[in-house]
């Protein structure tokens, strides 16, 4: 059977991909071979793939699954993340995540030592932004949103 | 409180900064009683604290911030957070010596007279902003050493 699943993300007019697919597939094999085309993780696909009514988790069938419709959706929000004078970069969350994914992300991507991660945090807009709170959801938005990981904190009073 | 909305405090406190931090679940603003706030902090971790803020002769003074009960108010031990290293250097939640060690603090400037001459709220935009965040970052971030409510 022929499964649709349309890409709402913010890098401009959604992306679709057309699948063909068995009933006993799980949505975990869907969206390897879903990522594989759209070159995105196929974790990050897995975490929000539904339709407008339902997400699906990784272990359910397509039989199962298409009971609510053979177009899918998988939402996903652009961050642009600088760090220091790192080249910026812009990678795609699904905005139900928590702020505290982006900043271990974003650890990770510009490789800093865990040590130095912990006390930095994530800023909107500018190094001097105001603070995002890194246990609040990401949150949809129409544009690429830019954030800096920064060290905030005053200077030691000693 | 028609004299009190055109006030600098009531501007700080309608800035988009303020409204920020609400937004964000960092603070939220309990009351405020002439030159008087009660702000609630949500850290990291656990239960939230509540700050009075004395913020007479603002922007010609510091703001003076003493972590309260929640219920009655009074400045008392146990409503204060604690930490480790570099958190205590900041923050004093013993009895009887209860004060925000900073130069931004208009107590941390009485134990430290010379620190009147730095004036340190004379740099800010938004005084109440930046008092709110040095707060905030003592209770957020994992580099400051908070580990939760004084016992």
């Amino acid at each position: 059977m022929k499964i649709t699943i349309d890409i709402e993300g913010s890098d401009g007019s959604p992306k679709s991909i057309a699948i063909d697919a068995d009933g006993s597939e799980t949505i975990e094999a869907i969206a390897v071979k879903a990522a594989k085309d759209l070159g995105i993780d196929p974790a990050e696909l897995m975490d929000d793939l539904g339709t407008d009514d339902v997400l699906f988790a990784k272990q359910d069938t397509v039989d199962k699954c298409i009971r609510h419709g053979h177009k899918w959706r998988h939402r996903r929000v652009c961050i642009e993340v600088h760090y220091q004078s790192e080249p910026a970069t812009r990678h795609f969350f699904n905005p139900k995540k928590h702020w505290r994914v982006v900043h271990e992300w974003a650890c990770k991507h510009f490789h800093v030592a865990e040590a130095m991660c912990q006390d930095l945090e994530l800023f909107a807009g500018s190094p001097t932004g105001p603070a995002l709170n890194e246990n609040q959801p990401i949150g949809e938005s129409a544009e690429c949103r830019v954030v800096w990981l920064a060290k905030p904190g005053p200077e030691p009073n000693g | 409180m028609a004299e009190q909305s055109n006030d600098q405090l009531q501007k700080d406190l309608e800035s988009g900064e303020f409204r920020h931090g609400v937004e964000q679940r960092f603070w939220s603003l309990l009351d405020r009683a002439g030159d008087v706030l009660h702000v609630k902090f949500f850290p990291r971790t656990g239960e939230p604290f509540v700050m009075r803020l004395d913020c007479d002769g603002y922007k010609n003074q510091a703001i003076g911030g003493k972590f309260v009960d929640p219920d009655t108010r009074a400045c008392v031990s146990s409503a204060w957070p604690s930490g480790k290293p570099p958190f205590d250097g900041w923050v004093k939640w013993a009895p009887g010596n209860l004060f925000i060690c900073w130069p931004g603090d208009r107590y941390g400037i009485q134990h430290h007279p010379d620190w009147a001459s730095l004036q340190l709220w004379k740099r800010s935009k938004n005084q109440l902003v930046d008092y709110l965040e040095f707060i905030r970052w003592l209770l957020w971030n994992r580099g400051s050493g908070y580990t939760g409510r004084a016992a």
